[in-house]
Protein backbone atom coordinates (compact mmCIF):
# COMPACT_ATOMS: atom_id res chain seq x y z
CA UNK A 1 0.00 0.00 0.00
CA UNK A 2 1.69 3.41 -0.99
CA UNK A 3 1.69 6.15 1.63
CA UNK A 4 -0.78 8.38 0.13
CA UNK A 5 -3.44 5.28 0.68
CA UNK A 6 -1.95 4.26 4.25
CA UNK A 7 -2.74 8.13 4.96
CA UNK A 8 -6.01 7.59 3.72
CA UNK A 9 -7.00 5.12 5.26
CA UNK A 10 -5.36 6.31 8.39
CA UNK A 11 -7.60 9.28 8.13
CA UNK A 12 -11.02 7.79 7.28
CA UNK A 13 -9.91 5.56 10.25
CA UNK A 14 -10.16 8.15 12.96
CA UNK A 15 -12.87 10.28 11.36
CA UNK A 16 -14.76 6.91 11.39
CA UNK A 17 -14.00 6.79 15.53
CA UNK A 18 -14.96 10.63 15.26
CA UNK A 19 -18.01 10.27 13.17
CA UNK A 20 -19.26 7.25 15.36
CA UNK A 21 -18.90 8.49 18.64
CA UNK A 22 -20.86 11.76 17.27
CA UNK A 23 -23.57 10.18 15.42
CA UNK A 24 -24.39 7.47 17.72
CA UNK A 25 -26.94 7.96 20.33
CA UNK A 26 -24.95 4.18 21.96
CA UNK A 27 -21.84 5.50 21.07
CA UNK A 28 -20.77 7.01 24.50
CA UNK A 29 -21.49 3.54 25.47
CA UNK A 30 -18.93 1.61 23.17
CA UNK A 31 -15.12 1.23 24.45
CA UNK A 32 -12.56 3.44 21.71
CA UNK A 33 -9.48 1.54 22.29
CA UNK A 34 -6.80 4.03 22.17
CA UNK A 35 -3.66 1.98 23.89
CA UNK A 36 -2.68 -0.94 25.99
CA UNK A 37 -1.00 -2.07 28.92
CA UNK A 38 2.42 -2.57 27.75
CA UNK A 39 4.21 -3.58 31.13
CA UNK A 40 2.28 -4.09 34.27
CA UNK A 41 3.78 -4.92 37.65
CA UNK A 42 1.52 -6.13 40.64
CA UNK A 43 -1.92 -5.02 41.59
CA UNK A 44 -3.60 -2.95 38.85
CA UNK A 45 -7.35 -3.17 37.88
CA UNK A 46 -9.68 -1.21 35.47
CA UNK A 47 -13.23 -0.14 35.27
CA UNK A 48 -14.93 1.08 32.89
CA UNK A 49 -18.62 1.51 31.77
CA UNK A 50 -18.82 -2.06 30.21
CA UNK A 51 -17.10 -3.43 32.89
CA UNK A 52 -18.37 -1.62 36.43
CA UNK A 53 -16.62 -4.30 38.70
CA UNK A 54 -12.80 -3.59 38.24
CA UNK A 55 -10.83 -6.34 36.19
CA UNK A 56 -7.14 -7.28 36.96
CA UNK A 57 -5.50 -6.19 34.16
CA UNK A 58 -2.87 -7.89 32.03
CA UNK A 59 -0.02 -6.94 29.92
CA UNK A 60 -1.68 -6.14 26.48
CA UNK A 61 -5.02 -5.32 27.97
CA UNK A 62 -6.58 -2.73 25.72
CA UNK A 63 -7.24 0.37 27.31
CA UNK A 64 -10.25 2.79 26.31
CA UNK A 65 -11.49 6.23 26.86
CA UNK A 66 -13.15 6.44 30.23
CA UNK A 67 -11.02 3.28 31.73
CA UNK A 68 -10.54 3.82 35.03
CA UNK A 69 -6.85 2.70 36.05
CA UNK A 70 -6.02 1.88 39.40
CA UNK A 71 -2.56 0.22 40.90
CA UNK A 72 -1.91 -1.45 44.49
CA UNK A 73 0.75 -0.90 46.76
CA UNK A 74 4.30 -1.15 44.92
CA UNK A 75 2.13 -1.88 41.76
CA UNK A 76 3.20 -0.10 38.69
CA UNK A 77 2.26 -0.02 35.09
CA UNK A 78 2.74 1.78 31.87
CA UNK A 79 0.04 2.44 29.02
CA UNK A 80 1.19 3.17 25.82
CA UNK A 81 -1.51 5.35 23.22
CA UNK A 82 -1.52 5.05 19.15
CA UNK A 83 0.88 8.00 18.73
CA UNK A 84 3.50 6.84 21.31
CA UNK A 85 2.51 8.61 24.08
CA UNK A 86 2.85 6.65 27.42
CA UNK A 87 1.66 7.25 31.14
CA UNK A 88 4.01 5.74 33.58
CA UNK A 89 1.61 4.67 36.51
CA UNK A 90 3.11 4.39 40.15
CA UNK A 91 1.24 2.99 43.51
CA UNK A 92 -1.39 3.38 44.63
CA UNK A 93 -2.80 5.59 41.56
CA UNK A 94 -6.35 6.00 40.04
CA UNK A 95 -6.40 8.17 36.39
CA UNK A 96 -8.58 7.74 34.11
CA UNK A 97 -8.05 8.71 30.18
CA UNK A 98 -11.14 10.65 29.91
CA UNK A 99 -10.32 11.63 25.87
CA UNK A 100 -7.60 10.75 23.22
CA UNK A 101 -7.89 12.48 19.48
CA UNK A 102 -5.23 11.02 16.96
CA UNK A 103 -4.91 12.21 13.69
CA UNK A 104 -1.67 10.74 12.64
CA UNK A 105 -1.05 13.35 10.23
CA UNK A 106 -2.73 16.56 11.72
CA UNK A 107 -2.41 16.23 15.74
CA UNK A 108 -2.91 14.36 19.17
CA UNK A 109 -4.32 15.08 21.84
CA UNK A 110 -5.05 13.77 25.05
CA UNK A 111 -7.07 14.57 27.98
CA UNK A 112 -6.83 12.15 31.34
CA UNK A 113 -7.30 13.03 35.19
CA UNK A 114 -5.20 12.27 37.92
CA UNK A 115 -7.79 11.32 41.16
CA UNK A 116 -4.65 10.05 43.58
CA UNK A 117 -1.53 8.97 42.90
CA UNK A 118 1.70 9.21 40.93
CA UNK A 119 1.70 9.51 37.14
CA UNK A 120 4.84 10.31 34.33
CA UNK A 121 4.22 10.91 31.11
CA UNK A 122 6.34 10.85 28.23
CA UNK A 123 5.27 12.50 24.73
CA UNK A 124 5.08 10.45 21.64
CA UNK A 125 5.51 11.35 17.71
CA UNK A 126 7.00 14.53 17.37
CA UNK A 127 4.86 15.11 14.67
CA UNK A 128 1.84 17.76 14.18
CA UNK A 129 0.48 19.50 16.51
CA UNK A 130 0.24 17.99 19.99
CA UNK A 131 -1.10 18.92 23.28
CA UNK A 132 -2.31 17.45 26.20
CA UNK A 133 -4.04 18.12 30.00
CA UNK A 134 -4.14 16.33 33.16
CA UNK A 135 -6.47 17.17 35.52
CA UNK A 136 -5.97 16.56 39.14
CA UNK A 137 -8.50 17.07 42.36
CA UNK A 138 -7.20 21.25 42.38
CA UNK A 139 -6.07 22.03 39.09
CA UNK A 140 -4.61 21.41 35.67
CA UNK A 141 -1.58 20.69 34.08
CA UNK A 142 -1.07 21.42 30.55
CA UNK A 143 1.44 19.51 28.67
CA UNK A 144 4.26 20.47 25.38
CA UNK A 145 5.85 18.33 24.13
CA UNK A 146 7.46 16.85 27.29
CA UNK A 147 8.74 14.18 29.98
CA UNK A 148 6.63 15.36 33.51
CA UNK A 149 6.11 13.58 36.63
CA UNK A 150 2.70 14.82 38.38
CA UNK A 151 2.07 13.24 42.28
CA UNK A 152 -1.71 13.93 43.74
CA UNK A 153 -2.40 12.96 47.42
CA UNK A 154 -1.06 12.43 50.93
CA UNK A 155 2.54 12.00 48.95
CA UNK A 156 2.36 15.36 46.94
CA UNK A 157 1.63 16.82 50.29
CA UNK A 158 4.36 14.92 51.93
CA UNK A 159 7.16 15.38 49.86
CA UNK A 160 6.32 19.41 49.40
CA UNK A 161 6.07 19.72 52.99
CA UNK A 162 9.93 18.46 52.69
CA UNK A 163 10.84 20.82 50.36
CA UNK A 164 11.96 25.08 51.15
CA UNK A 165 8.26 26.30 50.09
CA UNK A 166 6.36 23.98 51.23
CA UNK A 167 6.09 24.13 55.34
CA UNK A 168 3.72 27.20 55.79
CA UNK A 169 0.86 26.40 53.38
CA UNK A 170 -2.26 24.28 54.13
CA UNK A 171 -2.64 21.51 52.52
CA UNK A 172 -4.84 18.56 51.44
CA UNK A 173 -3.78 15.23 51.66
CA UNK A 174 -6.78 14.66 48.87
CA UNK A 175 -6.20 17.59 46.68
CA UNK A 176 -2.36 18.56 46.85
CA UNK A 177 -0.55 18.49 43.57
CA UNK A 178 2.92 18.31 42.27
CA UNK A 179 4.58 18.71 39.15
CA UNK A 180 8.06 18.20 37.61
CA UNK A 181 8.89 19.17 34.36
CA UNK A 182 11.46 15.94 33.52
CA UNK A 183 12.75 17.31 30.32
CA UNK A 184 13.23 17.78 27.63
CA UNK A 185 15.90 20.70 28.51
CA UNK A 186 17.87 22.97 27.07
CA UNK A 187 20.87 20.33 27.45
CA UNK A 188 19.14 17.99 25.43
CA UNK A 189 20.48 16.44 22.16
CA UNK A 190 20.27 18.38 19.28
CA UNK A 191 16.73 17.83 17.40
CA UNK A 192 14.47 17.57 20.31
CA UNK A 193 12.19 20.45 21.31
CA UNK A 194 12.66 21.57 24.72
CA UNK A 195 9.51 20.93 27.12
CA UNK A 196 6.76 22.72 28.93
CA UNK A 197 4.61 22.39 31.07
CA UNK A 198 1.65 24.52 32.74
CA UNK A 199 0.49 24.28 36.04
CA UNK A 200 -3.22 25.81 36.86
CA UNK A 201 -4.99 26.13 40.05
CA UNK A 202 -7.58 29.38 40.70
CA UNK A 203 -6.79 30.60 37.37
CA UNK A 204 -3.15 31.35 38.01
CA UNK A 205 -0.58 29.31 35.88
CA UNK A 206 3.33 28.83 36.64
CA UNK A 207 5.01 27.75 33.46
CA UNK A 208 7.99 25.07 34.15
CA UNK A 209 10.02 25.10 31.03
CA UNK A 210 13.21 23.43 32.24
CA UNK A 211 13.81 19.98 33.72
CA UNK A 212 13.77 19.73 37.75
CA UNK A 213 11.53 22.82 38.16
CA UNK A 214 8.74 22.01 39.89
CA UNK A 215 5.38 23.75 40.95
CA UNK A 216 3.01 22.58 43.77
CA UNK A 217 -0.86 23.39 44.20
CA UNK A 218 -1.50 22.52 47.83
CA UNK A 219 -5.28 21.98 47.72
CA UNK A 220 -8.45 23.20 45.27
CA UNK A 221 -8.67 26.75 45.21
CA UNK A 222 -5.48 27.67 45.71
CA UNK A 223 -3.07 28.77 43.48
CA UNK A 224 0.13 27.13 42.49
CA UNK A 225 3.62 27.98 44.21
CA UNK A 226 6.55 27.77 41.76
CA UNK A 227 8.39 27.67 39.77
CA UNK A 228 10.83 25.86 42.25
CA UNK A 229 13.71 24.00 42.35
CA UNK A 230 13.03 20.38 43.48
CA UNK A 231 15.97 19.90 45.82
CA UNK A 232 17.49 16.30 45.14
CA UNK A 233 15.85 14.07 47.93
CA UNK A 234 12.66 15.49 46.80
CA UNK A 235 13.34 14.07 43.53
CA UNK A 236 14.48 10.71 44.68
CA UNK A 237 10.95 10.73 46.31
CA UNK A 238 9.03 11.30 43.38
CA UNK A 239 11.00 8.83 41.47
CA UNK A 240 9.78 6.40 43.80
CA UNK A 241 6.75 6.80 44.32
CA UNK A 242 6.31 6.70 39.97
CA UNK A 243 8.71 3.00 39.71
CA UNK A 244 8.36 1.82 43.41
CA UNK A 245 10.11 -1.75 42.03
CA UNK A 246 12.84 -0.10 40.43
CA UNK A 247 13.14 1.93 43.99
CA UNK A 248 12.70 -0.78 45.86
CA UNK A 249 15.56 -2.98 44.24
CA UNK A 250 17.92 -0.22 45.67
CA UNK A 251 19.42 -1.58 48.72
CA UNK A 252 19.07 1.19 51.27
CA UNK A 253 16.55 3.59 49.78
CA UNK A 254 17.52 7.07 49.16
CA UNK A 255 21.46 7.54 49.15
CA UNK A 256 22.08 10.48 52.22
CA UNK A 257 24.16 12.24 50.12
CA UNK A 258 23.54 12.98 46.29
CA UNK A 259 26.83 13.50 43.65
CA UNK A 260 28.17 16.84 44.32
CA UNK A 261 26.09 19.20 41.86
CA UNK A 262 23.67 16.87 41.19
CA UNK A 263 20.84 19.92 41.42
CA UNK A 264 23.28 22.74 41.27
CA UNK A 265 24.76 21.55 37.89
CA UNK A 266 21.16 21.45 36.54
CA UNK A 267 20.75 24.98 37.90
CA UNK A 268 21.21 27.31 35.41
CA UNK A 269 21.90 31.21 36.76
CA UNK A 270 21.18 29.90 40.35
CA UNK A 271 17.89 29.21 42.90
CA UNK A 272 14.74 29.83 41.39
CA UNK A 273 11.61 31.10 42.79
CA UNK A 274 8.76 32.58 40.86
CA UNK A 275 5.44 32.93 42.71
CA UNK A 276 6.98 33.01 46.55
CA UNK A 277 7.83 36.24 48.29
CA UNK A 278 6.95 38.62 45.17
CA UNK A 279 4.81 41.76 45.52
CA UNK A 280 2.29 42.31 43.61
CA UNK A 281 -1.72 41.78 43.26
CA UNK A 282 -1.21 38.19 41.80
CA UNK A 283 0.80 37.25 45.25
CA UNK A 284 -1.34 34.52 46.13
CA UNK A 285 0.32 31.49 46.13
CA UNK A 286 -1.21 28.80 48.06
CA UNK A 287 -3.84 31.02 49.18
CA UNK A 288 -7.18 30.79 48.47
CA UNK A 289 -7.78 32.59 45.45
CA UNK A 290 -10.26 35.06 45.32
CA UNK A 291 -13.81 34.07 44.62
CA UNK A 292 -14.00 35.05 41.06
CA UNK A 293 -10.72 33.25 40.40
CA UNK A 294 -12.25 29.47 41.53
CA UNK A 295 -10.31 26.45 39.62
CA UNK A 296 -12.12 24.60 37.68
CA UNK A 297 -9.78 21.66 36.91
CA UNK A 298 -11.93 19.24 34.52
CA UNK A 299 -13.43 21.68 32.39
CA UNK A 300 -9.76 23.11 30.72
CA UNK A 301 -11.13 25.91 30.05
CA UNK A 302 -9.63 29.43 29.87
CA UNK A 303 -10.63 31.95 32.47
CA UNK A 304 -10.42 35.60 31.50
CA UNK A 305 -7.31 37.17 31.72
CA UNK A 306 -5.55 34.30 33.90
CA UNK A 307 -1.97 34.88 35.32
CA UNK A 308 1.13 33.59 33.45
CA UNK A 309 4.37 33.33 34.94
CA UNK A 310 7.70 31.74 33.61
CA UNK A 311 10.95 30.39 35.28
CA UNK A 312 12.09 33.02 37.24
CA UNK A 313 8.39 34.64 38.28
CA UNK A 314 8.12 37.11 35.89
CA UNK A 315 4.54 37.37 34.72
CA UNK A 316 4.47 37.03 30.98
CA UNK A 317 1.23 36.76 28.22
CA UNK A 318 -0.34 33.35 28.75
CA UNK A 319 -0.26 31.21 25.83
CA UNK A 320 -3.06 30.44 23.82
CA UNK A 321 -4.41 26.97 24.15
CA UNK B 1 -25.69 21.15 1.76
CA UNK B 2 -25.08 19.06 -1.24
CA UNK B 3 -21.19 19.05 -0.64
CA UNK B 4 -21.64 18.38 3.13
CA UNK B 5 -24.57 15.41 2.28
CA UNK B 6 -21.75 14.48 -0.75
CA UNK B 7 -18.67 14.28 1.64
CA UNK B 8 -20.55 12.91 4.64
CA UNK B 9 -21.90 9.64 2.13
CA UNK B 10 -18.46 9.29 0.58
CA UNK B 11 -17.44 9.29 4.49
CA UNK B 12 -19.62 6.72 5.70
CA UNK B 13 -18.73 4.68 2.26
CA UNK B 14 -15.65 4.77 3.50
CA UNK B 15 -16.04 4.15 6.96
CA UNK B 16 -18.25 0.93 6.01
CA UNK B 17 -15.05 -0.22 3.81
CA UNK B 18 -12.41 0.45 6.54
CA UNK B 19 -14.29 -1.42 8.97
CA UNK B 20 -13.60 -4.21 6.85
CA UNK B 21 -9.81 -3.38 7.57
CA UNK B 22 -8.18 -4.51 10.24
CA UNK B 23 -6.05 -0.93 10.28
CA UNK B 24 -6.77 0.12 13.39
CA UNK B 25 -6.35 -3.58 15.39
CA UNK B 26 -2.72 -3.44 13.32
CA UNK B 27 -1.89 -0.52 15.16
CA UNK B 28 -2.47 -1.76 18.97
CA UNK B 29 -0.93 -4.88 17.65
CA UNK B 30 2.07 -3.22 16.79
CA UNK B 31 1.81 -1.34 20.53
CA UNK B 32 1.43 -5.34 21.53
CA UNK B 33 4.82 -5.67 19.79
CA UNK B 34 6.72 -2.70 21.55
CA UNK B 35 5.23 -4.37 24.77
CA UNK B 36 6.60 -7.36 23.78
CA UNK B 37 9.96 -6.58 23.21
CA UNK B 38 10.16 -5.33 26.66
CA UNK B 39 8.94 -8.53 28.40
CA UNK B 40 12.27 -9.93 27.93
CA UNK B 41 15.61 -6.84 28.99
CA UNK B 42 17.72 -7.63 26.27
CA UNK B 43 15.18 -7.15 23.60
CA UNK B 44 13.33 -3.94 25.28
CA UNK B 45 17.64 -2.62 25.64
CA UNK B 46 18.10 -2.88 22.04
CA UNK B 47 14.73 -1.73 20.91
CA UNK B 48 15.49 1.44 23.11
CA UNK B 49 18.89 1.63 21.25
CA UNK B 50 17.21 1.69 18.15
CA UNK B 51 14.94 4.56 19.56
CA UNK B 52 17.76 6.42 20.68
CA UNK B 53 19.70 5.92 16.64
CA UNK B 54 16.36 7.42 15.87
CA UNK B 55 16.47 10.19 17.69
CA UNK B 56 13.32 8.88 19.28
CA UNK B 57 14.74 9.89 23.36
CA UNK B 58 11.33 10.16 25.36
CA UNK B 59 10.34 6.79 23.53
CA UNK B 60 13.70 5.49 24.30
CA UNK B 61 13.01 6.51 27.87
CA UNK B 62 9.96 5.12 28.02
CA UNK B 63 11.18 1.52 26.53
CA UNK B 64 13.55 0.90 29.26
CA UNK B 65 11.04 2.18 31.93
CA UNK B 66 8.78 -1.02 30.90
CA UNK B 67 12.39 -3.11 31.35
CA UNK B 68 12.92 -1.69 34.67
CA UNK B 69 9.05 -2.80 35.54
CA UNK B 70 9.98 -6.05 34.65
CA UNK B 71 13.38 -6.29 35.74
CA UNK B 72 14.31 -3.85 38.39
CA UNK B 73 17.93 -5.08 39.25
CA UNK B 74 19.13 -4.85 35.43
CA UNK B 75 22.41 -3.16 35.96
CA UNK B 76 22.43 -2.31 32.06
CA UNK B 77 18.67 -0.76 32.15
CA UNK B 78 19.82 1.55 34.91
CA UNK B 79 22.37 2.60 33.17
CA UNK B 80 21.13 3.55 30.45
CA UNK B 81 17.77 4.71 31.80
CA UNK B 82 20.45 7.54 33.88
CA UNK B 83 21.97 8.37 30.34
CA UNK B 84 18.79 8.92 28.32
CA UNK B 85 17.59 11.42 31.26
CA UNK B 86 21.19 13.37 31.09
CA UNK B 87 20.63 13.37 27.18
CA UNK B 88 16.89 14.73 27.23
CA UNK B 89 18.50 17.41 29.71
CA UNK B 90 17.58 16.32 33.13
CA UNK B 91 21.08 16.34 34.78
CA UNK B 92 19.59 16.53 37.83
CA UNK B 93 17.27 13.55 37.44
CA UNK B 94 20.44 11.45 35.42
CA UNK B 95 22.98 12.72 38.37
CA UNK B 96 20.65 11.00 41.01
CA UNK B 97 20.48 7.64 39.20
CA UNK B 98 23.80 7.10 38.46
CA UNK B 99 24.64 7.99 42.98
CA UNK B 100 22.26 4.86 43.49
CA UNK B 101 24.83 2.46 40.85
CA UNK B 102 27.16 0.30 41.97
CA UNK B 103 30.87 0.43 40.35
CA UNK B 104 31.78 -3.12 40.30
CA UNK B 105 28.05 -3.95 38.11
CA UNK B 106 30.14 -1.57 34.98
CA UNK B 107 33.62 -1.69 33.07
CA UNK B 108 36.08 -0.01 34.99
CA UNK B 109 35.35 3.96 34.71
CA UNK B 110 32.17 3.21 32.65
CA UNK B 111 29.99 4.88 35.45
CA UNK B 112 32.63 7.66 36.21
CA UNK B 113 32.84 9.01 33.09
CA UNK B 114 29.71 8.78 32.52
CA UNK B 115 28.69 10.70 35.35
CA UNK B 116 31.43 13.36 34.25
CA UNK B 117 30.06 13.83 30.97
CA UNK B 118 26.65 14.51 32.31
CA UNK B 119 28.19 16.98 34.61
CA UNK B 120 30.10 18.21 31.65
CA UNK B 121 26.52 18.64 29.72
CA UNK B 122 25.01 20.32 32.50
CA UNK B 123 27.36 23.14 33.11
CA UNK B 124 28.18 24.07 29.74
CA UNK B 125 25.32 26.55 29.51
CA UNK B 126 25.33 28.01 33.28
CA UNK B 127 26.39 31.32 32.66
Amino acid sequence: MTGARLRFWSSVGVSCVALSVLVSPVAAQQRVEIGNAASVAGDVTLASNQTPRPIKVERRQRIAWGDLIETGRHAQMQILLLDRSNFGIGQKSRIRIDRFVYDPNKERSVFATLIKGALRFFSGEETGKRSGEIATPSGRIGIRGTAVDVIVGERARDIAEKEPIGGRVRSSKDEATLAVLRGPGSTARAGIAPGRVEVTGADVTVVLDQPGLAAYIPRKGAAPIGPFRISDKGLYRVQDEIAPRWARSFKGGIPGKAIAGAAAAAVIGGILLGNRGRDGPDQNNGQTAATNQTANPNQGTDKANPLCRDARGGQIPCPQR
Amino acid sequence: MPMIVSSFRAMAAACLIAASMPASSQTLERLDVLSDQTAEAQTGIELARTQTERGELLEALATIERVLTGFPDSAEARFNHAKLLCWIGDPQGALLEFKRLKDKDYPSHALNQAIANCQSAATALQP
